[in-house]
């Protein structure tokens, strides 16, 4: 079940108040049963063996790490706990994708053989929880992490629902200690966590589906358009998948915080970075802390004798990595490259940067600065094509059909034409209104600064927040884009 | 457990809580209510209110898309044939809309004599310019059969919708909440007169229209399995309530599309009679067409006196086709 559903709507109260009044001693087994029935309701039983058998064989892993006594068999304990996470990856997301590249690989040589068209499964939340699994035995083989000892709390912590499908990706250190906590009950974090969950709610159900019906309507029949819809069905899926993840994580943090866990956020302003870097700080943090730790730094290590080009090429790898984890595609694959290209050519052009900078004394100023954030924000926007368009005929026509001339913005019927698309007013007017209503509860930071309000002030928030979901809602059920990965 | 439940501990949380669904109970009617006064404030077209009220008692309906509400002038057929008649045509309406409005018709009004609908060469093909006019209904949804029907479809959610006036209505105020056109005021183009019809103003005088001489010739590969099948509902529909049903096909400044009038002879078995004023002499005057395939509101009503006469004809069982 999806958050934004009726079913979880009903699920997440019945479950919280099970727990709130379940003792302490089982509380750690109700969460597990919820999480694993959570999981269930996707209606696809081999992901229950799937997650079992990750829980399993991570869990001995971790033990066996532990206790080897030496330095290579821990090592050689550690690639067979990593190898037996990222086969069973393998196995759910990337055989379909390997037997059509090797197929085509076979037809251009003309080879005879041709493999059988692998069946496709349905992968939800593999991802996240396996890199998990990996980071927990990265880390006892750091022994930066000892094994966790009672099997439940471990598989409660691959489990943990509010997290499970689309993460956070949280490490051992900073979730298991949570979740052995004793819970005690606490009104503000009951208050905050349902406050998060209806703005997460409010992104995802209102800004980033109703982005989406336009994004979908050009992205959909791309042929039909050109020019100022092109660019404009661009800059709204840089938005739209923003909203929609960040609302889905907002609502995840909301729901852990009802159980006083407090999963990390993911998300910091993204589109306000001032370099490819600085987003990576910013956008889907759990992972980027995770691909950082535990591909980059071992092969910056390893490649430290090749100095700027060993850093340049470590952040290329590990780039197209996170293509590959996002999906088994090229598009992804080339946005991964892309973000890599971005951060390996910032290796070698940074010093002559702040040279420049600090010579035409722009060095802190609010000019750098926004300039920065534009250029950054553009970058970002253009990978982002290679993610959402996944054929390169249409991407092709993308490149060639943006430009419009400017005189045309003078033209009302044009202008109209193409922010209305398929004369739907009450989408446009909708984004409008909920844009601003975003815009200013975000300058205002009202999430953060509202429990200081007096009360009146704050349910009036909470009541305008509820409606304009209500209201502005859309209909029919758009899924979560960060699913597929 | 219950003395648990009302420990001084939890008391303060469980009162706010009550009261905060308490006064959301309230606000929730009253933001339903606002809604409802605006929508109904800033509606132009009344006529499926008027259909579930009852308020409709005429023994001749015409229904289609921007054929039938642009080229046919109800009043004009009462005026000369004599048959009480009312318009529901709506531009951009699919056969799904129509059935909707025979069926609603059927269900709230007096069962009409008469029922005629104005065929367009893609009415049982996916045209992406006919679609079921859910705008037109959502300000209705606080209607019983019309949420039921909404539900049905998927539209709203069942639950919700009980939960929720204001979720129950939220379409509505989403589709009537258009400032350009509370600024600039209804659109012409959409006004409803007294009898149905959404006539089109002459053309200016400058805007001369060309005769077409392209020949079309109507396919059934992109026929729609789902509206074929809505057809023949629609059909069966009228037979069941023992109405005349008459299609129709309206003129066009240009040469008429060949096979649509055997294609639909073949659907219908011959059992329909089909009004076919494509090739009219008469009508072939570009002084009464707005575009190619739209007549103004001069063309609508020498169409309609002609269709007056055949439907006079037909009540007279003297009815010699065209």
């Amino acid at each position: 079940m999806a958050f934004n559903s009726l079913e979880y709507f009903l699920f997440l109260p019945l479950i919280w108040l099970i727990h709130h009044f379940l003792g302490q001693r089982f509380r750690w087994l109700f969460l597990l049963i919820a999480s694993y029935l959570f999981y269930a309701s996707l209606k696809v039983p081999y992901l229950l063996g799937v997650i079992a058998i990750i829980t399993l064989a991570t869990y001995g892993f971790g033990h066996w790490i532990h206790q080897a006594k030496s330095a290579e068999k821990k090592q050689r304990l550690l690639w067979g706990g990593i190898a037996t996470n990222v086969l069973i990856l393998i196995i759910m997301k990337y055989i379909p994708f390997l037997t059509d590249n090797l197929n085509a690989l076979l037809s251009f040589f003309k080879s005879p053989i041709s493999l059988h068209h692998a069946p496709l499964f349905v992968a939800i939340g593999v991802s996240y929880y396996i890199f998990q699994a990996i980071s927990y035995l990265s880390d006892i083989y750091l022994e930066i992490e000892e094994p966790e000892s009672h099997f439940g709390y471990f598989a409660l912590y691959l489990a943990f629902f509010p997290k499970l499908l689309q993460g956070p990706i949280e490490r051992a250190g900073g979730l298991l200690p949570q979740l052995k906590q004793k819970y005690e009950f606490n009104y503000n974090d009951m208050r905050f966590g349902l406050l998060l969950f209806t703005w997460g709610l409010f992104k995802k159900v209102v800004l980033a589906d109703r982005l989406g019906l336009y994004v979908d309507a050009v992205y959909g029949d791309v042929h039909s358009y050109q020019g100022l819809p092109l660019i404009l069905a661009t800059y709204g899926y840089a938005f739209q998948i923003y909203f929609d993840f960040s609302g889905y994580t907002d609502m995840a943090l909301g729901t852990a915080r009802l159980f006083n866990i407090n999963l990390t956020n993911n998300f910091n302003r993204p589109y306000l970075a001032t370099s490819i870097a600085d987003f990576w700080r910013r956008w889907h943090i759990s992972f980027s802390r995770w691909i950082l730790d535990y591909i980059f730094k071992p092969l910056q290590m390893q490649w430290r004798n090749g100095g700027n080009w060993g850093t340049a090429a470590a952040l290329l790898v590990t780039f197209i990595v996170s293509g590959i984890w996002h999906g088994a595609n090229w598009g992804f694959v080339t946005w991964g490259l892309l973000h890599g290209l971005y951060l390996a050519c910032s290796v070698f052009y940074k010093p002559y940067q702040k040279k420049i900078h600090k010579a035409l004394h722009l060095q802190k100023t609010k000019v750098l600065k926004a300039w920065q954030i534009f250029i950054t924000f553009h970058l970002v926007t253009f990978a982002w094509m290679f993610f959402r368009v996944h054929e390169f005929s249409m991407l092709n026509y993308l490149f060639n059909n943006m430009y419009f001339p400017l005189n045309r913005l003078v033209n009302v019927n044009y202008v109209e034409n193409s922010i209305i698309i398929n004369h739907d007013f009450a989408n446009f007017y909708s984004l409008f209104i909920c844009l601003t209503v975003y815009m200013l509860f975000s300058i205002f930071d009202l999430l953060n600064n509202v429990e200081k309000f007096k009360l009146p002030y704050r349910w009036s928030y909470y009541y305008l927040l509820l409606f304009i979901i209500i209201i502005f809602s859309k209909t029919a059920d758009h899924g979560f884009i960060y699913y597929e990965f | 457990m219950v003395l648990f439940i009302m420990s001084s501990k939890y008391l303060k949380t469980y009162k706010c809580i009550a009261l905060f669904l308490f006064i959301l109970f309230f606000l929730d009617k009253g933001v339903a209510y606002f809604i409802v006064r605006f929508s109904d404030a800033n509606i132009n077209d009344t006529r499926i209110e008027k259909i579930i009220n009852g308020k409709l008692d005429s023994a001749l309906i015409v229904l289609g898309s921007s054929r039938a509400a642009r080229n046919v002038n109800a009043a004009t057929i009462e005026e000369y044939s004599g048959i009480s008649s009312f318009n529901l045509g709506r531009p951009g309406s699919n056969l799904d809309y129509h059935r909707f409005l025979l069926k609603s018709y059927f269900k709230f009004c007096k069962n009409p004599k008469y029922v005629l609908l104005v065929v367009d060469p893609s009415i049982i093909k996916q045209d992406s310019s006919l679609s079921f006019r859910y705008d037109l209904i959502y300000q209705l949804a606080n209607n019983n059969y019309i949420k039921e029907f909404l539900i049905e479809r998927e539209k709203i959610n069942v639950f919700y919708s009980q939960m929720s006036d204001t979720y129950l209505m939220k379409n509505s105020f989403l589709e009537t909440f258009k400032p350009h056109k509370l600024i600039l005021g209804e659109n012409p183009l959409y006004t409803v007169g007294p009898d149905g019809s959404m006539n089109l103003l002459p053309r200016r005088a400058n805007r001369e229209l060309e005769y077409s001489n392209d020949q079309k010739n109507y396919t059934i590969d992109d026929e729609s399995e789902e509206l074929r099948n809505i057809f023949f509902d629609f059909i069966a529909l009228c037979k069941s309530n023992n109405n005349n049903l008459v299609f129709v096909l309206t003129p066009e400044y240009g040469v008429p599309m060949l096979g649509l009038m055997e294609r639909l002879e073949v659907l219908t078995r011959g059992g329909v009679t089909v009004l076919d004023y494509r090739n009219i002499k008469k009508m072939n005057n570009s002084c009464y067409y707005n575009d190619g395939i739209h007549l103004n509101s001069i063309g609508a009503k020498e169409l309609s006196k002609l269709i007056a006469a055949d439907i006079k004809k037909m009540s007279l069982n003297i009815l010699d086709l065209h």
